[in-house]
């Protein structure tokens, strides 16, 4: 909602700078998002007066005008093209040397044998409205004079843009802003009283009104107005309208608007003559109607769409848009003026559905004071009648047969200050809700308040408390403090094993990521468990963010390629949060996961290492590492896995019979669908999992006491043969005393046979209780050779 | 007898191994030096060998006087070639160079939107506030309707969500988490629902369609606007420092009332006036006020028996002030360049 600081002052008297009035407003929940100045853009321009106009000799269109500039310039000649120039007229002359509002600077020019001193100026060369054609003549209601400066006469004004929350539908014009200023201020209120001369004919002679739907429609006024002439509007009522950003159509729609800015009803004019029998028939449409709005549009009506007929055709959508078949235009001389109340919910419904939105549909809505219809017809009749003359009939056709009473609620000064923690007068309070124009009427404990039907958002005690809060001040509201800080507790709030989990990343280099929930069709495709496991979102903002994220991989390789692109040789994410998915029966479910991916240089090159680039078994151990901490197990294990977006399968992460995640290389045609060239290894662990099965309480072993005994095995397997399945014999075999197998060494070359790999294992005995014996080793490693020649053919290496 | 004769000459012979031996096992200058000391010194083994060379008998002296000459030129020799060679050793000797780079330890970083998520976390924590999650796909009646925002109603437009299937959506706030954790409890309720939102906002430098949310309530009896304004400035000062000063300002949710918008005096200018909070010295920061009974309607609590406060706050404006970040893609984007900063 937009309104100027002059106009707010029509109804208040203002001692503040625009400035002040900003700042109040915005204390007082009319938040101003803009304080705009609008001045003068020009100078040199002076009030004239057209003494004489002849055509230029020689031109069919231009005109010879002299006008009177007062006595410190005297007569002048100009040569001017507007058609609207006319003796006697007063209009502004830009003197030799005046600046125009784009800046061009004004000489005296040569028309043939003419010379033109001056320029008579549009309202659009003067930056004033956007309206370019004719020049702007003044209405001298004896204000002005000749030669007299036009920025007094234009003077500046603030135009203020207010945020207005949905509640207050009367701060939708500038008297509701008014009345909060004159409410904080203490100032009085000066509501326009319109004085109508009416002529002696009744409204009713000409206009009938049928109101079909009342719950709809609760109330429907028209006047009518004859003899008008639709006309530019003069320049107070353009630039107003154009200084808060509605553009200037005629005299008639500019009253319309001008009403609505200022009382927040909506009006709409109709040209009587289009209307068949001048009858009003407020009814539903029919399903699949069809009706031109004036926007020139076709639309599609449904059965719950209100509209106002005449007798044999629609000419509007009720307080959403008038129709192109009753517009008023410069034709028209005889004027239906429709105010009415449309319910808020009727409004709403026909918003949505045909998904138009107006400045009319907005304010109706929000609802709009249906004991507030009369009086802005009234104001509006006035305002035709001056600008656009003509004749008003006498009285006003008003169908309101179940009229809204104000409520009265019940207030206790005693609930109030208990709520905001206050100790504020009983008076005081009562003031400010009499102040906003409520009734007080005290009662034995606290006051029967009766609200006035402009505000439909104070229906409860709470909503007057508020009002006390607001007017009363929220900056005098103390903060008690009663949450004493403590220190001790900080943490307690976040889940443990999580932190765990995010500091051991951070510690082995992975950065922690945060990627949007929704992603592409593609994406989710690529690592889901099938399509119909999918969920998409309905009205999406674009394909690309359409479909929530079924895993954290597809971001986090996003985020993987676009960091590759910028050049970074080494890029460890991961990320932790909700992944979805719906079940078969339709259910959508959530869940938590972590995942991480790594890609690129494992180790840097330095002055004494060689550079090694990452791959699946730096994945493998942080995956173990990781898993082994969180979940207080020893052995991590993995499976071969059968996860399409992972090579080859990937493989299941094992604790104990739970399989809590996946991990694996990122599958190749996955890797090309991001243009990713490098390989990417990646994990993720369903978080609800991997905290079923932790064990984060920790029992102390007993430190060994006895010297540990080292063997090294070197092996010869087939190269088939995988390490795992000989670390698994030694495991077996190895008896109570083996307490760690550590493969160090896996060689192929030209020392060992064809086919062959050699594999040194080192292995450590130690028993609680004693030293073992260099004989009770020697014959565990006998039986384990055994083991490992008999069950898979792996010989010790030959030295 | 003539033992001395003899005995000389073996001492010179046994001194000219042993020398052979120990020159073999030094390889320092100084090492070098001793050895030269000990047997061309004034006192040394050969300076020795002379003066029992001069109680020899005369005719005796010269074959033992050559056998030591011949032993003091082989020595000095042999000292001049260790020295030689030591010189140039010690040009090729490692040198220990503290100033050598120390080894690269590969880290990772905690991202910062949840570096500030768990600051605000532990505030809210250690105020006494307990920590409740809720569904990110949420139904309408918890995300709206519970929340006194009947359909239909112009307060929806001020959230434009993102739909799935049925009563589906996806959560506009954090707020349905409130309805969900008094529908489980009687009061006293303190509690704060930290999470992902999503609004369908068109990606900008201010704006995203998924951002952070942490939404704080407490319901007791007696609980009042003055609470309200007295948890948000100790927070507001245990986050920016003790000299932050807050503001509140009338506003309106459906689910509060009375409603308010919370600002605190900007902290790059302290109030003054800057580029950064648009020389208002406010930094708006987000939504409060006291429950709306209606919402105390939906989950069975007494409005008369009963008040509380609830207030929001956006994450990611919060982190966007701490760092002076002026995109709210960046949080989203994890270029590693911007992650590496926090």
């Amino acid at each position: 909602m937009k309104t100027t600081y002059n106009w707010i002052r029509e109804y208040v008297e203002l001692e503040a700078t625009p400035e002040e009035v900003a700042d109040r407003l915005t204390m007082l929940g009319l938040e101003v998002e803009s304080l705009e100045r609008v001045q003068a853009q020009f100078q040199g321009v002076v009030v004239a007066q057209i003494l004489s106009v002849e055509p230029v000799p020689g031109s069919d269109h231009l005109w010879l005008a002299v006008v009177d500039a007062g006595s410190r310039y005297g007569k002048m000649t100009v040569v001017c093209g507007a058609r609207n120039v006319r003796a006697k007229l007063w209009a502004a002359l830009a003197l030799p040397g005046a600046i125009l509002a784009d800046g061009q600077r004004v000489e005296p020019r040569s028309f043939g044998s003419v010379t033109s001193q001056g320029m008579l100026c549009s309202e659009a060369e003067l930056g004033l409205t956007s309206r370019a054609e004719g020049i702007l003549l003044l209405d001298n209601g004896g204000s002005l004079w000749t030669g007299q400066d036009l920025r007094d006469v234009v003077g500046e004004d603030w135009v203020f843009e207010v945020n207005v929350t949905p509640n207050r539908p009367d701060c939708l014009g500038t008297i509701g802003i008014a009345r909060e200023l004159s409410a904080a201020w203490g100032k009085e209120l000066r509501l326009p009283r319109p004085r109508l001369s009416e002529e002696p004919e009744r409204v009713e002679e000409w206009v009938r009104v049928d109101v079909q739907a009342p719950e709809a429609c609760p109330r429907y006024t028209a006047r009518f107005l004859w003899d008008v002439q639709v006309a530019p509007s003069p320049l107070w009522l353009a630039r107003r309208l154009e200084l808060v950003g509605m553009r200037s159509i005629n005299n008639v729609v500019d009253v319309t608007n001008y009403v609505m800015l200022e009382f927040g009803q909506p009006l709409h004019a109709f040209d009587y003559d289009r209307l068949d029998e001048g009858t009003i028939v407020v009814k539903f449409a029919r399903e699949g109607e069809e009706f031109i709005t004036l926007d020139g549009k076709l639309r599609t009506l449904f059965s719950d769409t209100l509209l106002i007929c005449d007798r044999s055709k629609p000419v509007a959508i009720a307080g959403v848009m008038g129709g192109e078949n009753s517009e008023v235009s410069e034709r028209t001389r005889r004027v239906l003026l429709e105010s009415a109340y449309f319910s808020p919910d009727s409004i709403r419904r026909t918003k949505r559905k045909l998904t138009i939105s107006t400045d009319s549909s907005y304010r109706f809505e929000r609802g709009v004071d249906p004991e507030g219809v009369v009086a802005a017809s009234n104001r509006a009749c006035e305002l035709i009648l001056r600008t656009a003359g003509g004749k008003l009939a006498r009285g006003i056709v008003d169908v309101y047969p179940d009229p809204i009473r104000p409520r009265t609620v019940f207030f206790r000064p005693s609930r109030a200050n208990q709520v905001l923690g206050t100790a504020i007068p009983s008076r005081e309070m009562e003031g400010i809700l009499r102040r906003l124009g409520l009734e007080v009427q005290e009662q034995e404990t606290g006051y029967a308040v009766t609200v006035p039907t402009f505000r439909p958002d104070l229906t409860r005690e709470i909503d007057l408390i508020e009002e006390v809060a607001r007017h009363y001040g929220y900056e005098r509201i103390h903060p008690d403090p009663v949450a004493p800080i403590d220190e001790s507790r900080t943490g307690e709030g976040r889940d443990q094993l999580l932190e765990k989990a995010r500091s051991l990343l951070v510690g082995l280099g992975f950065f922690e990521t945060v990627n949007l929930s929704l992603i592409s069709r593609a994406q989710a495709e690529a690592f889901s468990d099938g399509p119909e496991t999918l969920v998409k979102v309905l009205n999406p903002l674009g394909e690309e963010l359409a479909w929530l994220r079924p895993s954290l991989l597809p971001g986090l390789l996003a985020s993987t390629v676009r960091n590759l692109n910028r050049r970074q040789p080494r890029v460890f994410l991961f990320e932790w949060g909700k992944v979805f998915a719906r079940s078969a029966d339709g259910a959508y479910c959530e869940k938590m996961h972590l995942a991480g991916t790594i890609c690129g240089i494992f180790a840097y090159r330095t002055w004494r290492t060689q550079e090694r680039a990452a791959d699946f078994y730096d994945l493998k151990g942080v995956v173990e590492e990781v898993l082994r901490d969180l979940t207080g197990r020893k052995d991590i294990r993995l499976e071969a896995s059968d996860r399409p977006w992972l090579e080859e399968g990937g493989f299941a992460l094992c604790v104990d019979e739970t399989k809590v995640g996946y991990a694996g290389q990122l599958a190749r045609d996955v890797l090309k669908s991001y243009d990713c060239e490098q390989a990417v290894y990646g994990f993720e662990v369903d978080w609800e999992r991997v905290k079923a099965v932790a064990i984060t309480e920790r029992i102390y072993v007993p430190i060994p006491k006895f010297p540990p005994v080292q063997q090294d095995l070197a092996l010869l397997a087939d190269e088939t043969l995988p390490a795992g399945a000989v670390e698994a014999v030694i495991w077996k075999r190895g008896g109570p005393y083996l307490q760690s197998v550590r493969l160090f060494d896996l060689y192929r070359g030209p020392q060992i046979p064809a086919g062959k790999k050699s594999l040194a294992f080192a292995l450590t005995f130690q028993a609680e209780e004693r030293t073992l014996t260099e004989q009770e080793v020697r014959d565990r490693i006998e039986e384990i050779l055994r083991a490992l020649a008999q069950e898979l053919g792996v010989t010790l290496r030959p030295r | 007898m003539g033992g001395e004769k003899e005995r000389l000459l073996a001492e010179v012979s046994s001194a000219r191994e042993r020398f052979e031996r120990e020159a073999g096992s030094v390889s320092l200058v100084a090492e070098i030096d001793a050895l030269r000391i000990r047997y061309l010194g004034r006192k040394g083994l050969i300076a020795d060998f002379f003066s029992r060379l001069a109680q020899l008998p005369p005719q005796d002296r010269p074959v033992v006087g050559k056998a030591i000459n011949d032993l003091r030129a082989y020595v000095s020799a042999e000292i001049d070639r260790l020295r030689a060679t030591a010189a140039s050793q010690a040009r090729a000797e490692v040198v220990f160079d503290p100033t050598l780079p120390g080894t690269r330890w590969e880290r990772g970083r905690f991202h910062p939107l949840l570096q500030v998520l768990d600051e605000i976390v532990d505030i809210f924590t250690s105020m006494g506030f307990s920590v409740e999650t809720g569904p990110e796909i949420e139904t309408d009646y918890y995300n709206f309707e519970a929340l006194n925002i009947p359909p239909n109603h112009p307060s929806r437009d001020l959230q434009d969500t993102f739909y799935l299937e049925g009563p589906h959506l996806l959560r506009t706030h954090t707020s349905p988490v409130q309805i969900r954790s008094m529908e489980k409890q009687r009061p006293p309720v303190r509690m704060i629902a930290p999470g992902r939102c999503f609004r369908k906002d068109t990606p900008d430098a201010t704006h995203s369609p998924m951002f952070h949310q942490v939404e704080g309530l407490w319901v007791d009896k007696g609980v009042t606007f003055a609470h309200l304004k007295g948890v948000i400035l100790a927070f507001a000062q245990k986050l920016f420092g003790k000299d932050v000063r807050i503001r509140f300002r009338p506003s309106f949710f459906p689910f509060t009332e009375p409603s308010a918008e919370y600002d605190f005096s900007c902290i790059m200018c302290k109030g003054a006036g800057c580029r950064i909070c648009k020389n208002t010295g406010w930094l708006e920061i987000s939504g409060a006020g006291m429950v709306d009974p209606a919402v105390f309607g939906f989950v069975d609590y007494d409005p008369e028996e009963y008040t509380g406060y609830a207030f929001g706050m956006g994450v990611e404006r919060i982190a966007m002030l701490k760092y002076q970040i002026g995109d709210i893609r960046l949080f989203y984007d994890n270029d590693l360049r911007f992650l590496s900063q926090f």
